[in-house]
């Protein structure tokens, strides 16, 4: 005997077939399969069948019971090598939960479980239950478990999604609100704003249209606040004596400071502007989220032990060191309010304003010179509010510049129908190129038309221009909304602190601390802009990270 | 080949809601210079609606009922997952196909109009091991259809993988005839001449197959939950009720086998997939690709 060894991947019939054969010739075979068996009876797809044959029926049992094969189901691939004339691989089999030694086949197990999922076995044909054979002919058990549905994975605080739905079709909306709050506290908020990855996700989608997660969310916070019932306050008894300074009144740092007092930490909030909130308070226009509700969340927040210090902007009204003495660990989450540059001639001229500084303006209720036409610049979400708060504070026109197509637009396609529906103008495949203007007035903007080439690093086709295509629009504001950086000015130059080319802080995912002990960060000001339910998943493992690190330094 | 891998076309749930619900929301006339809140959300009878369309994405949820009723004992939660540490010589890899859906024209209407399937949901159908006992129904009424048209629901394809979804569908129909000697069947696809003259001899045995040279252009529901199939060939179109469509699919290389060459360090396409020749490649007629360590 030879005794090569042979991995042999695919229990299809074909692979089926060549393993028989190879350990036939005397070869050492192991067969790898990635479902819980080895497949049954196929269609032959190299022949018209004729006569007996019809179906391909690899010999299973021959298979199961050669000496010279070994058969490894539910497997995946983790790593492989090759060198020296020969293969090393890692190989994970997934448990089936089943001793098939020891399993009769009985099917009682089948006869009790009561879970009902679609057949993947069968190519979603019927119902299967939880517990099933993959093979009649050779048993092959399995529980099919996981720890997380696809919508609770994809979600950034994996929220537990399949629960508080179920709980709502129950009837029971405060139980299912207690579980949305067992990991995240802005249900009211989020269930307005969130562009909801997990719907993307969603199972249902591929049948015909996903559950609508979101509105559900908001359906739960609403009626609790409707119905007028006081959202209970749940914290321990007695609070530790160490306190948490938390920088920025945003979702990502009120987030932090409902975990730390949930887990018995009172914390400070310093915040730079009037009011607390943050981007969903000054970002957020106000017909998406009123700031009554959000008012209403952020004052049940607080009131679990957070102790919010308005108009205090760190490196101004109070330093940075003083922070760091008086308080045991520091939570920076200031956000990313800083709107980037055009970088073009004239960007300087009155009536040019950034996205984030108009929407901050709007939600404070300062005046605007809303006469005339605007142009708004850019294709995100940022752009979508800009434009919809324009076209309310009455500008005759407004307009959306964008240098790609509609295609290529990052902002959410509903905010972009809802703009279209409500009247905004887009118009594609432009990119700006100068602001022209009289005496430092802005009168008109001057713009270069586009096509589409390759794809660039991001996937979209790149947008070049066209040659002697330019093109001035007139205008009497511009608002550039091509995203945001975070403003790190409050950081004193000698705090050590690490900081990305992107402006952002570096943490240790594992605890959110950054290079400098007892300071942590999560949010806008540490991922870069995004949504607002990841700054929440990170308030809050950060807050964990703040937690075990109190901890360890108490024990010390 | 994974049984996480998404994309599974799920075929019945008569007992959950069908449509999504759609939030409330203020007619744009009312939103000019004001900032209302726009968006109002669902109200109780929607959202239940809505939350009672949730398929749980039904999995194992630890009740341990299973475990009670168990007498050989072999349920066991704690049961982890197994590493393997394998050497080979050898490692040859079965060119596993996939037939992802979302490669079937979304006109179709394939999870939206019912007794629509797949050739490989048909496939399952067939086998006696199979979910309906080897038994062709229409997976909406349970009934026995007495016509059934396979159509090709994809524009074009390799060659090779071509081939494979035609055998694939004109076995089927071969056996659909073996299981209901009485029920008109047709199947309509495109480029089928060069098929057709080399399966010449294989063929002459056809039973009443009406096999056809042609574009299906739409499938709408008719009247019994069957199906209007508008065929187009030779410049003529016509319409015509079936009782179960069945689409055939387009096969492609699998993403699994796919990831598997792109971890042993292989560029492949399906092109060179099945002619390999380069040092340490070889194929083989099996359908099935050796590799051996290159030194």
């Amino acid at each position: 005997m030879s005794g090569k060894r042979v991995i042999i991947f695919g229990g299809d019939p074909a692979g089926v077939a060549t393993a028989l054969e190879q350990a036939e010739a005397g070869m050492q075979v192991t067969l790898i399969e990635s479902l819980p068996g080895l497949g049954g009876e196929r269609i032959p797809q190299t022949r018209i069948i004729s006569g007996e044959n019809d179906f391909v029926d690899p010999n299973l049992e021959a298979v199961m019971r050669h000496p010279n094969i070994r058969v490894i189901d539910s497997a995946e691939v983790q790593r492989t090598e090759a060198n020296n004339g020969n293969f090393r691989l890692k190989i994970k089999r997934r448990t089936p939960r089943v001793d098939r030694e020891k399993c009769d086949d009985c099917k009682a197990c089948i006869k009790v479980c009561p879970i009902n999922m679609y057949d993947d076995f069968n190519e979603g044909v019927g119902f299967r239950t939880a517990i099933d054979f993959f093979n009649p002919k050779t048993g092959q058990y399995n529980i099919f478990k996981e720890d997380m549905p696809i919508c609770q994975a994809t979600c950034p605080a994996n929220l537990d999604i399949r629960s508080y739905v179920g709980l709502i079709a129950d009837g029971k909306y405060a139980e299912s609100l207690a579980k949305i709050r067992e990991r995240l506290p802005f249900a009211l908020s989020i269930g307005r704003v969130c562009p909801h990855p997990c719907e993307s996700a969603c199972n249902r989608g591929y049948m015909d249209e996903p559950i609508s997660i979101c509105t559900l969310k908001r359906f739960v916070a609403d009626w609790e606040m409707k119905e007028g019932i006081k959202a209970p306050v749940e914290v321990p008894d007695e609070f530790h004596k160490e306190k948490v300074a938390i920088i920025g009144a945003g979702p990502a740092g009120l987030t932090c400071g409902y975990f730390l007092a949930k887990a018995g930490y009172k914390s400070v909030c310093f915040e730079a502007l009037p009011e607390p909130g943050g981007m969903f308070r000054y970002g957020i226009p106000e017909y998406r989220l009123p700031t009554p509700t959000l008012m209403r969340e952020i004052d049940w927040i607080c009131s679990h032990g957070i102790e919010l210090r308005c108009n205090t902007r760190v490196g101004k009204d109070i330093s940075f060191e003083d922070i760091q003495k008086q308080f045991d660990a520091v939570f920076l989450g200031v956000g990313a309010h800083k709107g980037m540059k055009l970088q073009i001639k004239g960007e300087d001229m009155e009536g040019v304003i950034d996205g984030v500084d108009f929407l901050r303006d709007a939600n404070m209720g300062n005046p605007i010179n809303a006469k005339g036409k605007v142009i708004i610049i850019g294709g995100g979400n940022v752009a979508m509010d800009a434009a919809r708060v324009s076209w309310r504070e009455g500008f005759d026109e407004v307009h959306v510049l964008y240098r790609r197509t509609k295609k290529e637009m990052p902002a959410s396609p509903w905010e972009i129908e809802a703009a279209e529906h409500e009247g905004i103008k887009f118009q594609y495949l432009v990119a700006p190129i100068e602001v022209v203007g009289e005496n430092g007035r802005m009168t008109g903007l001057k713009c270069l038309r586009m096509q589409l080439g390759e794809p660039d690093a991001s996937g979209r086709r790149r947008p070049v221009p066209i040659e002697g295509s330019e093109f001035v629009v007139e205008a009497e504001t511009l608002i550039p909304a091509i995203g945001q950086r975070p403003d790190l000015a409050f950081v004193p130059e000698n705090s050590g602190l690490d900081i990305t080319r992107w402006n952002t802080f570096a943490v240790n995912r594992a605890n959110y601390m950054t290079n400098v002990p007892g300071i942590f960060s999560a949010g806008d000001v540490e991922t870069g802009p995004d949504i607002a339910i990841r700054a929440c998943a990170g308030g809050r493992k950060a807050a964990e990270g703040i937690v075990r690190y109190i901890e360890a330094k108490r024990g010390k | 080949m994974t049984y996480e891998r998404k994309g599974r076309y799920i075929v019945e749930f008569q007992d959950i809601p069908k449509a999504r619900q759609h939030h409330i929301e203020i007619p744009v006339e009312e939103r000019r210079n004001n900032y209302n809140e726009v968006e109002l959300g669902f109200d109780e009878e929607r959202a239940l609606q809505e939350a009672k369309r949730c398929l749980s994405c039904r999995r194992c949820l630890g009740c341990a009922l299973c475990w009670a009723e168990c007498k050989t004992e072999a349920i066991n939660f704690d049961m982890k997952d197994e590493y393997f540490d394998l050497e080979a010589d050898t490692i040859i890899i079965s060119a596993g196909v996939e037939r992802p859906i979302e490669r079937v024209n979304p006109l179709f209407g394939l999870g939206k109009n019912n007794n629509i399937i797949t050739d490989l949901q048909l496939e399952r159908m067939l086998s006696a091991s199979g979910p309906s006992a080897g038994l062709v129904i229409r997976p909406h009424d349970g009934e026995i259809p007495a016509s059934i048209a396979f159509v090709q629901s994809y524009a074009s394809a390799s060659p090779q993988m071509h081939r494979a979804a035609l055998f694939l569908g004109i076995n089927e129909a071969i056996l659909v005839r073996r299981k209901l000697p009485g029920a008109e069947i047709s199947l309509f696809g495109q480029d089928l001449a060069p098929f057709l003259e080399e399966q010449k001899e294989a063929l002459k045995g056809l039973d009443r197959i009406e096999i056809r040279e042609a574009v299906v252009s739409a499938l709408t529901p008719a009247e019994n939950q069957s199906l209007q199939v508008t065929v187009e060939s030779n410049g003529t179109q016509e319409t015509r009720t079936f009782d179960l469509v069945v689409l055939l699919t387009q096969p492609q290389i699998s993403q699994d086998v796919k990831n598997l060459s792109k971890k042993l360090g292989l560029t492949m396409s399906y092109a060179n997939f099945l002619a390999q020749d380069v040092t340490g490649l070889i194929s083989t007629e099996k359908e099935t690709l050796k590799l051996t360590a290159v030194q």
